[in-house]
């Protein structure tokens, strides 16, 4: 299982033809032995190849797994008690919510609101020649990166 | 269980069974999608098109608001009120400050042609169709950014039904919180866009100050210290540049920057001469302290220190920078 994973995170390094060595080796012995990884292979072959259909199983909004482990490792996660007799009214309310729930995901998406606290090194040079490389970036976020050069006036040079 | 219970009970039931229809009818229509090649078609539309678009970005830091006119590979950014403006074309990217009179001018080399950058990008995330959604006016589809390996950044972008711009994106650092959104207010396709309006500013009060200047990497030879790239890497990344960053401190030092990419996240390590002018920690094991956008780490190892700067968790990080000799 361990092995699988390792393998499965080189795959695209694989694909991408940078493997070399014992890791190359490693994951072509690996894949001649192991169905899940080959087929994990075919699947990330498919998705380059761009014909692909789209992944049958649900997966979580971006961002939602790494979340839910930050919660559950967290040292503050408390547990509220349920409830204790079931009463017409409380299963109405259940219900309600549930549904107010569902049809909220179903209409507008699940959106997440709060936003990590920002620290900005503003000083630093090194944060600087980072952003104007990734504010280059096709998918990236230019006005929130740039902004960072350009409310940098107040600096000396 | 007396009559109004079972009341409750069968109203649950029916709330549940109209909400898995239209559950499934959702599902089934946003399987549909093919979200790899939506995200090929944004991609694409990046160096492509023209707009002029009201911007709001959020971060912790506050909202910011900015005007950007996009022509081609050419965009502009205003910032209201200051006048400070940046814009990148043909691999430059240009930051006028009105304050001092400066043009800082950056070069970024990209060793990866758009469709290597594409490729790099779907072997290291999947693509999804999460939703759809309206943003300025505009019918989008929601698609959502998740790596294959455990611990990336990750981003949702809204991309137009029609022609493929990105209206708004989200990303989430490497832990897995929301570090950012931004999104157009309003957006005109139809706009004419005034050619004066890409023009840089000249005259002699203008001060052209480069910052980053794209290299080869055999030319760090000269900057009188070791160069040498990290041997470790987290899985996934190639490399996409490499330059000289001219230092804003004042000492005139310049350092050697490797920059790294995964198709989505950058990494950037950076070589410097170990100087008494500059603020160096002198940590021979890597510090590393979150910034926002990244997580930046330094270690220093003989005469020179070495700043690893991306979306990376700490354990990356200190990995990358403790591995450059």
């Amino acid at each position: 299982m361990d092995k699988c994973h390792t393998v499965q995170n080189l795959l695209s390094d694989y694909r991408t033809g940078i493997l070399s060595g014992g890791k190359l080796d490693l994951v072509e012995s690996h894949l001649a032995e192991c169905a899940a990884c080959a087929s994990e292979l075919r699947v990330l072959d498919d998705v380059l190849a761009l014909v692909s259909d789209n992944v049958s199983e649900s997966e979580p909004p971006a961002g939602l797994w790494n979340g839910v482990a930050n919660r559950i490792a967290s040292p503050e996660s408390s547990r509220r008690p349920a409830f204790g007799i079931w009463r017409p009214l409380r299963l109405a309310g259940v219900g309600a919510a549930t549904l107010a729930l569902v049809l909220g995901i179903w209409l507008g998406g699940a959106r997440q609101d709060s936003v990590v606290p920002l620290r900005m090194a503003s000083s630093n040079e090194y944060i600087q020649g980072h952003a104007l490389y990734a504010g280059q970036a096709p998918l990236a976020d230019r006005v929130s990166y740039l902004s960072l050069v350009a409310s940098n006036e107040s600096q000396p040079r | 269980m007396n009559k109004r219970t079972w009341v409750a009970i069968a109203l649950i039931l029916v709330a549940v069974a109209v909400a898995g229809g239209f559950l499934y009818q959702r599902a089934a229509a946003l399987a549909r999608v093919d979200a790899n090649q939506l995200v090929c078609q944004a991609m694409t539309r990046v160096g492509d098109g023209s707009y002029i678009a009201q911007v709001t970005t959020v971060t912790s830091d506050g909202s910011k608001t900015a005007t950007v006119f996009r022509q081609g590979k050419t965009e502009k950014i205003e910032y209201p009120g200051k006048s400070a403006w940046s814009m990148t074309t043909n691999g430059k990217s240009y930051t006028y400050l009105p304050k001092c009179n400066q043009l800082l001018v950056s070069e970024a080399s990209s060793l990866l042609s758009d469709k290597d950058r594409t490729a790099l990008l779907l072997a290291n995330y999947r693509a999804k169709c999460v939703g759809m959604g309206k943003i300025a006016g505009r019918r989008a589809y929601v698609i959502a950014l998740t790596s294959r390996h455990s611990s990336r950044p990750a981003k949702k972008l809204w991309i137009d039904r029609e022609n493929y711009t990105i209206l708004r994106t989200e990303d989430y650092s490497a832990s897995g919180q929301l570090r950012g959104r931004t999104e157009m207010n309003q957006v005109s396709f139809s706009a004419r866009i005034d050619p004066r309006t890409f023009a840089l500013p000249m005259g002699k009060t203008v001060e052209p100050v480069t910052i980053c200047q794209s290299c080869a990497s055999s030319e760090f030879r000269g900057l009188g210290f070791t160069v040498a790239a990290p041997r470790y890497l987290p899985a996934g990344y190639l490399l996409d540049g490499s330059h000289k960053l001219h230092s804003t401190c004042g000492c005139g030092h310049v350092s050697a920057q490797f920059t790294y990419t995964d198709g989505l996240n950058v990494i950037s390590v950076f070589e410097t001469p170990r100087m008494a002018c500059c603020k160096d920690c002198g940590m021979t094991k890597c510090d590393d302290q979150n910034c926002g956008i990244a997580t930046l780490g330094q270690v220093t190892r003989g005469d020179k220190t070495i700043v690893v700067v991306g979306d990376l968790v700490p354990k990356d990080l200190r990995k990358i920078a403790e591995s450059v000799q």
